[in-house]
């Protein structure tokens, strides 16, 4: 006896759905540069996940004696030819002058035990991938003004970064979502209202209701939950672009024959809005998506140099980046500038996969090309 | 024949011009005479301002934007302050004696010293000054600094040179009162008995409306771009060859709001001399001889960097957080917090080096009020701990300081955006008030809401914030007694809360009345010493005033009070 499959989508050859998808990715795969783009991201985001076990210190931990010190050099040669990686240490001379004393090598250390950290929020522990004993350190990519590990920060750091436009988008998502269904498929006076209102959320300059924000929230909340709920009530004003496109593209299938049988054969609204209607802005909201993170990254890095972000002592990008807003710290201690260039590799990144994503979902493209 | 009519008639313009300056001939009789080597005249100085002036007119000008266009350079007082000694000199006062009993001050004016504009300056001109002064119409700070014992002090001309000024009791700061800057009677007295004094010399003025005694004249304005100020041919100031000073014919001062714009234009050789931060001063410094300056470091500034505590009983927070008050108002507990200052890293990260610590509340470069034997609090955690314990703080399992009812120790830091060193010096504290196991909210925030906390709405818990300072002590007597507005822990009480405020109000009050320099010195060093004992404030780290002056301006010799152009009058411009 046939057993009735229950299951509403079968994701197994054959299958239309898998189809599509298994076409996507084939055609993803071709576009070289997107699949570049998407590695890099892959990557930043496994080693932001584990930062306190990649970086070998706290990023809250300052080397008073230390402060814009140079990436510590590390010697892979000694006397006999090659030899295990190791280090000197280094004594301050002159203001932010450091000099080399080569009495003792200190080997690179694998599962250093250093300082405690909590391993992804599950335990305790103080084992470092890498790490040095004291008194010498381990800076690769240098210190910035407090003494603080430039290379811990922008693990730590990245983490904001990488993870802040998710909250935005899934909020501005869900609402433009709903607001541009309902508006698109009912049409009439509905419609009217609710685009009128997108219409009024819209013209809401975000840049003087951000600075209202930032003077009324308290500062005894943590810098990072407040910028979260600064992008949050942002993003509680950015669904509006997002339904008018919604709502444009829920009009276009409303009257095609399969929403029409749905609803002759007696289906209820928010189930053919569900099951038929949007899944046709599925590709549309993907894009939107991968174009749209970048556009927070540079937005906190640029709070952050109004001093609206993330405060110290916490790091992102953003405010890394406003510690090197001086020639002088630019000229002399150049690696203050390194959390730019993340901020650069991940904005591009993320845009090259939109591209590629956006070519690979459109469902004009056709195998032949 | 064309040519003939005009050369004619501008022989007879000359003329009649000769004629009419000789009637009006004024002879300097008391000139001023240039110490300093010999200089060449003319030239153009280029400097760089901070920010727009909101306005020309000294008396009602209050931001430092507007003051440092005019004050000095183009109005002057009867006395004023050495740049370098910091001792009083005189000005358009030639000299000026005290009565013994310290009440009547009679002040000698300098004969034959005219305005920009050729019209003598007289003794009218004071009197018409204080005039304005003691208007209650006219907003202007000056008014209640000039009261002694709630009194303005009588003044009057006893003749064209000379005035008299009488004071209700002793009151030794007042000599400092007379820097106050005389304003043209001719110019102004009109407007002054319409009622349209505060609406005058505004920016949008013509420039050549604006008449001073100064060295220099304003020649042009325009917003967000520059001033350009013109040498006053009239100044009574003359070089050692009896020539009239200054050297300089056009001074032009363009605005850059950003320090970072001003460092790169003098490095481009646009200006003539910088106000170098910390952080910059050795990479300009290994540049010297290429750019073709100088370094000068002036020592520590008079303005101050400290911490305060609310110690207000009418903080409105107090009804959902009363314990805060409790900690604050122990002396263990403010005593440990100055001893976990870390000095010596603040001067390093905050001000690259360039600083040094200070310890009492008169500046340190203020060698004749300075108590340099109060109470110090070096850096050290331990002792920090210990001042904790006794003071009936304790720490639970996880490292967290907790209260005697075991309430964990939390509060808010702030300081104002914007300014770097500030916000160092925050995190800096910040960061070894965490080592002690307190929890610290540290952010800075805008300027405007950060004053209001400290002075109107007193719902903040600690700030980190700074004042000017200077070189009269008695110029804190809006801070340090009780019932002061700026008394920022614990503002204008009606009547002292603790015993050592009652008698720091008791020390100011001598301290002004006392006519003699050390009996003053005695009286606020005891208010030095209560203050580093008692903690209310905790000071932190001064910066230097730093400067990159250009080879080719001579004469100069900027310092921490007189700042770089105290002496422009004599400052001049090699080829």
């Amino acid at each position: 006896m046939d057993k009735i499959n229950q299951k509403p989508r079968n994701l197994k050859p054959g299958n239309k759905d898998y189809e599509f998808w298994q076409d996507t990715w084939k055609r993803m795969r071709r576009h070289k540069m997107a699949v570049i783009g998407g590695t890099i991201i892959i990557i930043l985001y496994l080693i932001v996940i584990f930062a306190g076990f990649l970086a070998p210190y706290n990023p809250y931990k300052g080397f008073k004696k230390h402060f814009f010190h140079p990436p510590t050099k590390i010697h892979f040669t000694d006397e006999d030819g090659l030899s295990w990686p190791y280090v000197y240490r280094t004594e301050s001379v002159d203001w932010a002058d450091y000099e080399i004393i080569r009495d003792k090598k200190y080997p690179i250390k694998l599962f250093h035990r250093g300082q405690e950290y909590e391993f992804l929020g599950l335990f305790d522990t103080n084992i470092h991938l890498i790490g040095v004993d004291e008194p010498a350190h381990l800076f690769l990519l240098g210190s910035d003004n407090y003494g603080r590990d430039l290379f811990t920060r922008i693990l730590f750091g990245g983490r904001v970064s990488m993870f802040i436009g998710f909250v935005a988008i899934f909020i501005t998502t869900i609402i433009g979502l709903i607001v541009g269904g309902i508006a698109g498929y009912y049409g009439g006076w509905v419609d009217n209202i609710l685009m009128r209102f997108a219409e009024v959320i819209m013209s809401i300059p975000s840049f003087y209701l951000l600075l209202a924000l930032a003077a009324v929230l308290p500062i005894d909340i943590s810098s990072t939950l407040r910028f979260f709920l600064i992008i949050s009530i942002l993003s509680f004003r950015g669904w509006a672009g997002m339904a008018r496109v919604i709502r444009g593209m829920v009009l276009s299938v409303r009257n095609e024959d399969y929403v029409l049988a749905a609803e002759a054969i007696g289906a209820r609204d928010p189930r053919i809005i569900q099951k038929h209607v949007l899944p046709v802005t599925t590709t549309y909201v993907i894009v939107r998506a991968t174009v749209s993170i970048p556009g927070y990254i540079i937005m906190e890095s640029g709070l952050s140099f109004l001093g609206l972000g993330i405060q110290e002592p916490n790091a992102s990008w953003g405010n890394m980046l406003t510690a090197a807003q001086n020639v002088t710290k630019i000229t002399r201690f150049p690696w203050l500038l390194i959390p730019g260039f993340m901020i650069f590799f991940a904005v591009l990144s993320y845009n090259l996969l939109g591209d590629g994503l956006r070519d690979a979902l459109d469902p004009k493209v056709t195998d032949s090309k | 024949m064309k040519k003939m009519v005009v050369l004619t008639l501008v022989l007879v313009f000359l003329f009649s011009f000769s004629i009419l300056s000789m009637a009006q001939e004024i002879k300097l009789k008391d000139p001023w005479v240039s110490e300093r080597e010999q200089g060449q005249h003319g030239g153009t100085l280029v400097s760089a301002l901070l920010g727009d002036p909101k306005t020309f007119n000294v008396i009602t000008a209050q931001e430092t934007s507007s003051t440092d266009i005019v004050e000095d350079y183009i109005f002057e007082g009867l006395v004023s302050r050495h740049g370098v000694t910091t001792e009083f000199i005189p000005v358009l006062a030639k000299d000026w004696e005290i009565s013994e009993d310290g009440t009547l001050y009679t002040f000698y004016l300098r004969e034959g010293v005219q305005w920009s504009d050729g019209v003598e300056f007289t003794a009218d001109d004071v009197i018409f000054t204080f005039d304005v002064i003691k208007d209650e119409d006219v907003p202007t700070s000056t008014r209640d600094v000039m009261m002694v014992d709630g009194e303005f002090p009588e003044y009057r001309k006893v003749d064209k040179y000379t005035v008299e000024i009488e004071i209700p009791k002793p009151f030794a700061p007042f000599l400092n009162n007379m820097t106050t800057f005389i304003i043209p009677k001719h110019k102004l007295n009109d407007a002054w008995q319409a009622g349209n004094f505060n609406d005058m010399w505004g920016i949008d003025t013509e420039p050549s409306e604006i008449v001073g005694t100064g060295p220099f004249t304003l020649g042009e304005y325009r917003a967000g771009e520059r001033i350009v100020m013109l040498r006053n041919s009239y100044h009574w100031r003359r070089d050692p060859q009896g020539r009239p000073l200054p050297y300089i014919i056009r001074w032009v001062r363009v605005i850059s709001e950003s320090q970072e714009t001003q460092a790169l234009m003098f490095e481009k050789g646009q200006t003539h001399a910088l106000g170098v931060r910390g952080i910059d001063f050795n990479r300009f410094k290994e540049n010297a001889e290429e750019g073709n300056y100088h370094m000068v470091n002036g020592g520590p500034t008079f303005g101050t960097n400290f911490l305060v505590f609310n110690m207000n009983p009418r903080n409105p927070k107090l009804e959902e957080q009363p314990w805060k008050y409790e900690w604050f108002t122990n002396l263990n507990f403010r005593r440990a917090v100055a001893y976990a200052m870390d000095k010596d890293t603040m001067i390093d990260q905050a001000l690259a080096g360039y600083g040094s610590k200070q310890w009492s509340p008169v500046s340190a470069p203020n060698k004749v009020y300075l108590n340099e034997d109060v109470k110090k609090y070096p850096y050290s955690l331990e002792n920090a701990r210990a001042e904790l314990e006794a003071g009936g703080f304790s720490w639970d399992d996880n490292g967290n300081l907790v209260d005697k009812d075991g309430r964990r120790v939390e509060f808010n830091m702030v300081t104002n955006a914007g300014n770097t060193q500030r916000e160092a010096i925050l995190n800096i504290a910040a960061t070894e008030l965490r080592e002690l196991g307190m929890k610290i909210n540290s952010t800075p925030i805008e300027f405007n809401k950060l004053v209001n906390q400290l002075m109107s709405e007193w719902n903040y818990d600690t700030i980190i914030i700074g004042l000017t300072g200077g070189v009269e002590p008695h110029s804190g007597a809006n801070v340090w007694p009780s019932h002061g507005h700026l008394h920022m822990w614990n503002p204008q009480q009606e009547e002292p809360a603790t015993e050592w405020e009652a008698r720091i109000d008791e020390l100011f009050e001598k301290g002004a009345s006392a006519t003699e320099i050390e009996e003053r010195v005695k009286y606020y060093d005891e208010f030095q010493e209560i203050i580093a004992n008692r903690v209310p404030v905790i000071y932190t780290v001064t910066p230097n005033a730093l400067y990159a002056v250009r080879n080719t301006l001579k004469n100069t010799q900027p310092t921490a009070y007189g700042e770089m152009w105290w002496n422009i009058y004599e400052q001049y411009i090699t080829k």
